[in-house]
């Protein structure tokens, strides 16, 4: 089905790592995973594929590439896009239309299918999708899971034989990526070929076929489904590689508790368009505490977090700090919130501006210092928007470092993130609780809440479900969380 | 793309759309502001000029072809047609956009002293939305001494309108146009270039 | 914003579906109907049946807010004009009725926008023979518009965190910088979705040189005959005057 053979493609403008000297054959029906660190070429490996390279991103490219019969260099994209069908990352950014009815029949209007055959396709798509409950609403009021669930369908519809995915998890939570699993099962079975790249493997375990490990371009590893799952973890933590099987990841023993409460959130209730997200909330936290909020989409952990930092002024409750309750806009001035999107929340020309934006009298020295403990020295005169993903989440926590803030809220810091960069952030926010801050991380990460947090919230109908010490002892609940089973309860 | 393309691609064309609806919405949010104060109303142009620079600058920079201006130019007029404004403007915007191509056309769109002239050119647009009340005047100035407005009072009003209240404007907008630009071509070279972006 | 998005999705109950081309012949009528306006009456008359062709349909909220607004308008003009001495009543004045005057087809064009798709709006433009490279970058528009709202609020955000001010004051303390800090994200962001819908709609077959289809299938009724002809007859009633 797909023969790439001795290719090699670097970009016109650098904006990526090419790849070398790629081969590679896949049979039809064949599941591959592409893995490897950021920046290794597995997205470069799936534009070839799809046809991006070369026909979108120009550069030199050498080798051939054949996918379902056809010669992808030399084949147009309208062409290729009947036969190769393709997820992306950002659900945000996929959209042509506003309303998901429409989008769903974009592609097959977009290659002139004649109008009988569109709703014919339509409602096949919209009853093995099981879409339903989505249909005829705007993009704008949909999670993220719910998004790439609708761009899934937009392919789905063009029934394509070849499916490439690039890091299509991403943006999903839990119970959304639990469905993507479902999805691939779908096609694997209709017997179509799937190309994935993704660094969150957990969710595939059961679907690949063959791994391929990517290394600078190159490919440095072949393995077989059940060779993967044998790798010991520090093999795989060596290659930069997520875990594969989750419940298999070793659970600390409770760490020692930081005892000196200094943030109380009593008898909470939050509030949007006048709409009540949550009740009665009560939480406490020292200086040192690291907490994981996980919750499913929309049980509020977002407006529980801009609550919290002050941005959002729809509630009733007191936040109290050292025992006296706390204003909006002084718990702004206490705060910082890492979103997700980080690109946001970068203003200047280099990262060293950066650090003394918005001060009359910067202090360099401390500036220097932070930059040097947040090993972004090097990189102060470059421009925050050219830095990798992670870098620029350090920029962005070097910030709230230099504003002197206490409160530290991560939304979701790890999506995207490869093993290595996710080792990084929880360095970070464990440097940054040893330095006397407060921290909640937003995240669907089961990996990063065992390895950083040394206590976890769970939100859901409307409350606080839980509120836990991570430790052994808890295992069991924070794995009923990460798992198909009570995502479904959850559901119903 | 793989080679060199002078047409306009649909990524091109996408572009063109998103950096367009940039430029429809700062032009609304910079300009609403003074339209909505009778007394400042007239410094609209000079507003809108001076915050739509970066905009335009960046869009010329990432689709460096003859199309993107005269497509911003046709879908503002589009735009400010459906929202009721005055026909001319319409027109007007759809004339200097095709006019602010061909002037940074002829410096291969990398000029930057060219594409701060079309830019100048392209934002002298709004004058024409103006017109209206002098076009008009005539049926406003009966309508308001019909309420009992003086004569003599709405005679000297109108006459120093037309004696300098226009070229003011023109005036007053090319040099608004020309910081807007001067401000626009820093930030591309202070973040955009520098980030890699165009 | 938030209420256009609300109508959208409510457009499809509305009793009314027009053909996109006939909701552009209604927006072309009425502006000229604002050319011609022989007064104030006739332009609340057209202001009532814009209303009326809201709700007929499907765009309460948005009709009516609007609607409210203009009501305001004209009792602004016309008790401005009865209590203002000259000097605030020429300028006052003016400017309202400079508002009131645009503000009919302001609405119109708010309902139009709420209630046609993004691909009905594609097929009708291929339908009028308008070339691609205008039709996409005008859907693109229509798509992206409502996104801009999302993003300023993220940058909103963003910028309290930090302490940069977002007000108006603090706008005016500092008016380059402040410009600056909301120009930084908001391009680099606009430039990086371009790319990312570029990519997803070129493997989407984009770039395909046939004619598009449409699933909604577009054609005129005698709604739409009904619905043009009482704009055009209001057109003429001005002709006449």
């Amino acid at each position: 089905m797909i023969t790439i053979e001795n290719v090699s493609f670097s970009y016109q403008d650098a904006e990526a790592d090419g790849i070398q000297n790629v081969s590679l054959h896949m049979e039809k029906g064949e599941c591959l995973l592409l893995c490897g660190r950021s920046g290794c070429g597995k997205s470069t490996l799936t534009r070839l594929i799809n046809g991006l390279v070369p026909h979108f991103y120009s550069g030199t490219l050498a080798g051939s590439v054949r996918v379902a019969g056809m010669d992808i260099t030399q084949v147009p994209m309208h062409v290729i896009g009947e036969k190769v069908g393709s997820v992306f990352q950002n659900p945000r950014s996929q959209f042509f239309n506003v309303d998901t009815d429409s989008e769903i029949v974009f592609g097959l209007e977009n290659l002139a299918f004649p109008v009988d055959e569109i709703r014919r396709r339509f409602e096949q798509t919209t009853r093995d999708l099981k879409l339903e409950k989505i249909l005829g609403r705007s993009i704008f009021k949909l999670s993220g899971g719910e998004k790439q669930k609708i761009a899934f369908a937009s392919v789905y519809a063009l029934s394509p034989d070849v499916y490439v995915l690039d890091e299509p998890s991403s943006n999903l939570d839990v119970h959304a990526i639990a469905e993507l699993s479902e999805l691939l099962k779908m096609l694997k079975h209709q017997g179509k070929t799937i190309v994935i790249a993704e660094h969150r493997l957990y969710y595939l375990k059961d679907i690949v076929d063959r791994i391929v490990y990517l290394e600078k371009g190159r490919i440095a590893g072949e393995y077989t489904g059940t060779d993967f799952l044998e790798m010991s973890s520090s093999t795989r933590a060596s290659k930069g590689l997520r875990a594969m099987d989750l419940m298999g990841i070793q659970l600390p023993a409770v760490k020692a508790q930081p005892r000196t409460p200094v943030l109380e959130i009593r008898d909470v209730t939050l509030n949007y368009d006048k709409t009540i997200i949550m009740k009665d909330i009560q939480i406490t936290a020292s200086y040192g505490d690291i907490i994981g909020v996980i919750g499913k989409n929309g049980a509020g952990k977002s407006t529980f977090s801009q609550t919290l930092c002050g941005l959002h002024k729809e509630f009733s409750g007191f936040f109290l700090w050292n025992g006296s309750p706390m204003s909006p806009k002084q718990r702004l001035k206490l705060s910082y919130m890492v979103k997700q999107d980080v690109n946001y929340q970068l203003f200047a020309a280099s990262v060293e501006e950066e650090c003394s934006l918005g001060s009359n009298n910067p202090d360099e020295g401390k500036i220097e210092e932070v930059l040097k403990g947040m090993s972004l020295y090097e990189y102060r005169q470059r421009h925050p928007m050219s830095l990798s993903g992670g870098q620029k989440q350090r920029t962005a926590v070097a910030v709230s470092q230099l504003c002197n803030k206490k409160i530290i809220i991560f939304d979701e810091p790890t999506s995207g993130l490869d093993f290595g960069s996710m080792v990084e952030v929880s360095k970070l926010m464990e440097e940054l609780a040893a330095a006397g801050k407060v921290i909640f991380v937003v995240t669907h990460d089961y990996e990063l809440i065992t390895k950083v947090c040394n206590r976890m919230i769970c939100f859901a109908d409307g409350k606080v479900k839980d509120n836990l010490v991570v430790g052994t002892e808890t295992a069991r609940r924070l794995q009923d969380f990460f798992t198909l089973s009570e995502s479904k309860k959850i559901d119903e | 793309m793989a080679s060199p393309n002078h047409s306009l691609q649909s990524k091109d064309l996408i572009t063109t759309g998103i950096f367009s609806t940039l430029f429809f919405i700062v032009t609304m949010v910079s300009g609403m502001f003074f339209a909505a104060n009778p007394v400042l109303t007239f410094l609209m142009p000079i507003v809108v000029a001076l915050f739509t620079g970066p905009v335009y600058l960046l869009m010329v920079a990432k689709v460096p072809k003859r199309g993107p201006t005269i497509i911003l130019g046709i879908i503002m007029g589009l735009l400010m047609f459906v929202t009721g404004m005055f026909w001319l403007w319409s027109v007007a915007y759809v004339l200097l956009g095709i006019i602010a191509g061909e002037i940074s056309a002829a410096g291969k769109f990398k000029s930057v002293k060219l594409n701060t002239l079309g830019f100048t050119i392209f934002s002298l647009n709004p004058i024409t939305a103006y017109m209206m009340i002098w076009i008009d005047q005539q049926s406003f100035k009966e309508y308001l001494m019909s309420k009992g407005t003086q004569q003599a009072y709405l005679d000297s009003m109108f006459q120093a309108a037309q004696d300098w209240i226009l070229p003011g404007m023109i005036a007053g907008t090319i040099v608004a146009a020309l910081i807007g630009a001067f401000i626009g071509n820093k930030l591309l070279k202070k973040h955009f270039e520098r980030a890699g972006v165009v | 914003m938030e209420s256009i998005l609300v109508a959208r999705e409510r457009s499809r109950q509305g009793l009314l579906r027009l053909d996109p081309r006939t909701k552009l012949s209604i927006l072309f009528t009425s502006n000229i109907m604002v050319l011609l306006s022989p007064g104030l009456p006739y332009e609340i008359l057209m202001a009532a049946l814009i209303l009326l062709l809201g709700l007929l349909c499907g765009v309460y909220r948005y009709s009516i807010k609007m609607t409210i607004v203009y009501f305001f308008l004209v009792a602004g003009q016309i008790l401005g004009t009865l209590y203002f001495d000259d000097v605030l009543r020429v300028f006052l004045v003016t400017f309202v009725v400079f508002l009131r005057k645009i503000f009919p087809c302001a609405m119109l064009g708010g309902i139009l926008i709420a209630t046609t798709r993004v691909n009905e709006f594609m097929a009708a433009m291929h339908k009028l023979r308008m070339p691609r490279s205008i039709v996409i970058p005008l859907a693109v528009t229509l798509r992206y518009f409502p996104g801009v709202i999302e993003e300023w609020r993220h940058i909103r955000d963003s910028m309290n965190l930090r302490g940069l001010s977002t007000s108006f004051w603090g706008f005016l303390k500092s008016p380059i910088k402040t410009a600056e800090y909301v120009y930084v994200p908001m391009l680099f962001s606009a430039a990086k979705i371009a790319d990312e819908l570029s990519a997803a709609a070129v493997t989407r077959g984009i770039d395909n040189p046939k004619i598009r289809t449409c699933v909604q299938q577009l054609g005129f009724t005698a709604a739409d005959g009904l619905c043009a002809g009482c704009f055009m007859v209001l057109l003429m009633s001005a002709l006449w005057n």
